[in-house]
């Protein structure tokens, strides 16, 4: 089986022009000399550590500064840890979008041509700034959305944003900014800082699924309901084995994913492909779903 | 959308019109709708099945779509043009895979994982 890739990723850049750019947001933002300092650890983290971990490392530092700037983590509000329910007590922040005052400085190197017919014989190269043109970003709601659904097309919607302009080595900086005026956001950091965590062994998940936290599922490698409906007993559904503590964003993604018809198990959706069919192949799908999404190490 | 609606169209038209439903399966990827994608993928088989039935098979007309800037387009294009462009498509669907973007690079290394383990076989 070929390498996984991450999904995790795409929510932070993988090149160094635009996680220079967070660095450069961040250096604006806040105090100069703090920033330099992160940009000097980042540089040193990247010769030691994973892209993966690195990244992961960059946003974590980049919510802190937001904190730091002015948000209270510790303010009212009801429901905390329910992406759906969390609501702020207060009146607050402006909701507006970025600071016109701050302007990246980074100059985009994109060399694209728009209608160059080069993707058919030569693919471009991830990182090299040969991506597709660069789609404007989400709009983004002032006010905490009123749905699930609406919070979660929003961060995935950003997410994906976020990974195309990374690839398109184009500037992100005002993006985020933007994403820090938005104060509603702030409930989800554990959700965010829980998507960004490095792929685990399977060991580790379902050890994990002994310790519940906010911001993140515990996740059925087969599918509990549909296995359900196909007879095998609870025992075996809800058996440590097939239990697994997995970021709540990604267990989103993972539902909808089975519920999709896909080429790969021939128009079916894989809940679909999967009934009548033995544990082994559940939990063989189940598994490879849990790669495939940058929960799992391959 | 019925298969008569596209007996009668060119092929570029279909080209378009696979563009247009691919960009709103993007939509209902991102909105968690369900049902709506499960729709637009029957449309999106049918838009399909009626460009391989032109002569020469004009599915191949879809090799363009590789450079459009929407990762569904790209993904949808190249999973559909593997029978008859199949090194270019699996270089796409690699492209895909390593962008690390989901859900399209999941599909993508799932669906070279079933080319290389024989349990994908495009027709």
């Amino acid at each position: 089986m070929p390498p996984w890739p991450s999904y995790r990723l795409y929510a932070m850049p993988q090149t160094w022009q635009a996680q220079l750019e967070i660095a450069k947001a961040i250096r604006t933002l806040f105090a100069q000399e703090e920033a330099d300092q992160h940009i000097q650890r980042n540089a040193q983290l990247a010769s030691v550590r994973s892209d993966r971990e690195l990244i992961a490392d960059i946003f974590r530092e980049v919510w802190r500064e937001l904190c730091k700037a002015g948000f209270d983590p510790d303010e009212p509000r009801v429901s905390a840890g329910n992406p759906a329910g969390g609501q702020w007590t207060t009146e607050g922040g402006t909701g507006s979008s970025a600071d016109p005052r701050i302007v990246s400085d980074a100059t985009p190197d994109n060399n694209w041509r728009s209608g160059a017919r080069y993707a058919a014989n030569d693919p471009p190269g991830i990182g090299y700034n040969q991506g597709p043109p660069l789609e404007e970003p989400p709009e983004i709601p002032p006010d905490l959305p009123a749905t699930k659904k609406a919070i979660n097309a929003f961060l995935k919607a950003a997410a994906y944003w976020l990974a195309d302009a990374a690839l398109a080595g184009e500037p992100i900086g005002d993006f985020l900014l933007a994403l820090q005026a938005a104060e509603w956001l702030y409930e989800f950091r554990p959700y965010i800082d829980a998507y960004l965590d490095p792929p685990k062994t399977l060991e580790e998940l379902q050890q994990d699924a002994l310790n519940p936290q906010v911001g993140y599922n515990i996740h059925h490698i087969v599918e509990q309901k549909s296995a359900g409906q196909d007879g095998f007993p609870w025992s075996m559904i809800d058996a440590p084995e097939n239990r697994v503590r997995i970021p709540t964003l990604v267990h989103w993604e993972i539902n909808a994913w089975y519920s999709i018809p896909n080429e790969r198990f021939g128009g079916l959706s894989p809940r679909d492909y999967l009934r009548g069919k033995s544990w082994g192949e559940r939990m063989r799908v189940g598994e490879d779903a849990l790669v495939m999404f940058g929960v799992l190490t391959p | 959308m019925m298969r008569g609606d596209v007996e009668a169209m060119t092929v570029p038209e279909l080209v378009e019109r696979f563009t247009s439903i691919a960009l709103e399966q993007h939509e209902a990827l991102l909105k968690d709708e369900i049902a709506k994608f499960t729709e637009l993928y029957r449309q999106m088989d049918i838009v399909r099945n009626e460009l391989k039935s032109r002569p020469g098979d004009q599915r191949k007309a879809l090799l363009p779509l590789y450079d459009h800037p929407n990762m569904q387009v790209r993904l949808k294009a190249a999973v559909t043009t593997l029978a008859v462009a199949p090194e270019p498509a699996r270089r796409m669907l690699q492209w895909i895979a390593n962008t690390r973007r989901m859900p399209q690079a999941g599909d993508a290394g799932m669906l070279l994982s079933g080319l290389d383990d024989g349990s994908f076989v495009p027709s």
